[in-house]
């Protein structure tokens, strides 16, 4: 080999190693995309757009009636459901913040114990709450009802509120056919709800009445949760930028392909890399829909919180579960997921992965709210094990341990990147309390 | 010199590469286990650690799905007689990701599986994979007094 040919060789390659360092640093990353991103990376964008179509609820008989969600929608707004008629879904669930309320923790008629989750695009869940202790939309929607901090209502004042209102039971009987007698007081006293104190008054009101009779109530009572579910079927958020951009990297639509910036193209390579965000925040909601222990340590003066461990319980327990008496498909695809739940004590302390659509209008973050930015999220993943000093409910799961350490340049774009799952915003028709039906 | 050539080269495109993955903020080289869909075939058959029991995986569905339920069929022989079925054994089943192994399957699979027992074989029902990547199975058999773990692989779940 001459002297010549090996400075030709190097000069080559240093020629070429130059142009791959400029390439790489410069590459726009939407030109046109299939190179940014590996195989993997690309067929892991394209599993989380477009959202897709909304699955069925088959335990609802009603969750596409129209006439349903019109009702439902009217309940939703309506204060007049609450114990003290101040508060209905929309006080936590509020559509100016993306159906959530701003607060870290939620408050109805006193101070609950958990930051309100959106219900934009709720229905695409299998499990509800953050311990999944709800198994459909419409079951999920009774229990704030009742909920002594939430609307602290009771489903005998309920019932009765619809059935003595002419507009409202006309409305409800169009759905559902004929309401059960509830004049007699005797049989149907003004107030009453199960509780799990059962010398509560209410409680003690509810087991006085006959069998059949709660069952009637029950039925009228998870009728109005089945038109409210119809209603929150209906509030699945606009395509977001994202789903732009990944339609103009399926299709080379240069146009579609700017949708997002290049920090966020930089941020979702990330998000489906090397940072392995997308092992939980996984699908076309961003979300695996399971339940995981991030080993978030107890805030000061912060009541251990056991998560999914007793939402596994109080599922069960649920008669307005899936596989229950009033579900409209008992025996369907949800009663298989009752009977292969996981033990309640490997889920001691797991919380259900939340959507990431509309995560930058939704903040605080996590289940008890503690985080206020992004940012503060990021920096918690960021830390990995060592974010998890102090006094833990359960286990940290390895599975947190696998996001890497970020710079800060990353963890912005990594924001960019969630700030372009805000979808477009709902049509006023569904945003506001409509008229009484 | 022709070696030392290729030397020369090959350190001139790591220096060279090493930056343009930085500045175009990639992390190189990764420090962090990389999970995705895994690409490798699933574990067929595997012996306990003591050898006493030889597990062969019966049916696969090919693919796995990914967040939807499936069954498992196994069948379980004696591992020093491999022809030997053991139609009597007990089988248990955990299982989790490749990276909660070491912590005991402590958030694994959000699923408990049932096995059933027909024909000399066993049918797991309640499978279920909500995270792609690596699956591992922990196979405990019992039978005549003796016990024995055997582990699987299986990926998860297409692309």
């Amino acid at each position: 080999m001459t002297r010549g040919y090996f400075l030709a060789v190097i000069g080559g390659v240093a020629a070429a190693g130059l142009t791959i360092a400029v390439a790489a640093a410069a590459a726009p990353p939407g030109d046109p995309g299939h190179g940014f991103y590996t195989e993997d990376q690309l067929a892991a964008i394209y599993r989380h757009a477009p959202l897709g179509k909304l699955p069925p609820g088959p335990t609802d008989g009603v969750a596409d009636n129209t006439a349903a969600a019109t009702l439902g929608q009217f309940l939703f707004f309506d204060a007049d459901l609450s114990g003290n008629g101040k508060v209905s879904c929309a006080t936590c669930h509020q559509p100016a913040h993306a159906f959530t309320d701003g607060r870290s923790i939620a408050k109805g008629i006193a101070l609950g114990t958990r930051h309100t989750p959106t219900v934009l695009n709720a229905a695409f869940n299998h499990w509800f709450f953050w311990d999944g202790r709800a198994d459909s939309l419409w079951a999920q929607a009774l229990q704030p009802l009742e909920n002594p901090r939430e609307a602290g209502g009771d489903r005998l004042h309920i019932v009765h509120l619809v059935a003595a209102d002419t507009a409202l039971a006309r409305a409800y009987q169009q759905v559902f056919g004929p309401l059960p007698p509830l004049a007699d007081r005797a049989r149907f006293p003004a107030h009453a709800r199960p509780d799990a104190d059962p010398h509560a008054p209410l409680a003690v009101a509810w087991q006085a009445m006959a069998p059949a009779d709660r069952t009637a109530v029950d039925r009228v009572y998870s009728n109005l949760g089945k038109a409210i579910e119809a209603y929150e079927r209906k509030l699945v958020g606009g395509p977001a930028p994202f789903d732009t951009y990944v339609e103009g990297l399926r299709s080379g639509d240069a146009a579609k392909q700017r949708a997002i910036s290049d920090a966020a193209k930089r941020g979702l390579r990330l998000f489906v890399g090397t940072a392995n965000c997308d092992l939980c925040h996984s699908g076309p909601t961003f979300s695996d829909g399971q339940f995981h222990n991030l080993g978030l340590p107890l805030l000061p003066g912060e009541t251990p919180d056991t998560g999914r461990a007793d939402g596994i319980r109080l599922l069960r327990a649920d008669i307005f579960n899936a596989a229950g008496p009033f579900s409209d498909d008992p025996a369907g695809p949800a009663k298989q997921r009752l009977e292969f739940l996981p033990a309640p004590a490997s889920q001691l302390g797991a919380f259900k992965t939340p959507s990431l659509r509309n995560v930058a209008v939704t903040a605080p973050y996590m289940h008890d709210g503690r985080f206020a930015t992004l940012r503060q999220v990021l920096d918690f993943y960021a830390q990995g094990a060592a974010a998890s000093h102090g006094r833990l409910v359960g286990t940290r799961e390895a599975t947190a341990n696998l996001v890497p350490h970020l710079t800060a340049s990353q963890e912005t774009d990594l924001i960019a990147f969630l700030q372009s799952l805000t979808g477009a915003p709902l049509p006023p028709a569904l945003t506001e309390p409509p008229p009484r039906p | 010199m022709r070696r030392i050539a290729y030397l020369v080269v090959a350190a001139i495109v790591a220096a060279s590469a090493g930056p343009a993955f930085a500045q175009a903020g990639m992390k190189m080289p990764m420090k962090m286990p990389m999970e995705g869909p895994a690409h490798f075939a699933a574990t067929r058959q595997a012996y306990t650690k003591n050898h006493d029991f030889l597990v062969k995986l019966v049916t696969l569905p090919q693919p796995i799905p990914y967040e939807g339920y499936f069954d498992l069929r196994f069948a379980v022989y004696d591992g020093h007689h491999p022809a030997k079925p053991l139609t009597d054994a007990d089988l248990t089943i955990l299982a989790g990701m490749r990276h909660g192994l070491k912590h005991g399957f402590a958030h694994g699979m959000q699923s408990s599986p049932k096995v059933a027992k027909s024909n000399g074989e066993f049918t797991v029902s309640g499978m279920y994979f909500h995270m792609m990547g690596p699956w591992v199975l922990k196979m405990t058999v019992s039978e005549g007094g003796k016990e024995g773990v055997a582990y699987f692989r299986l990926p998860c779940c297409g692309k």
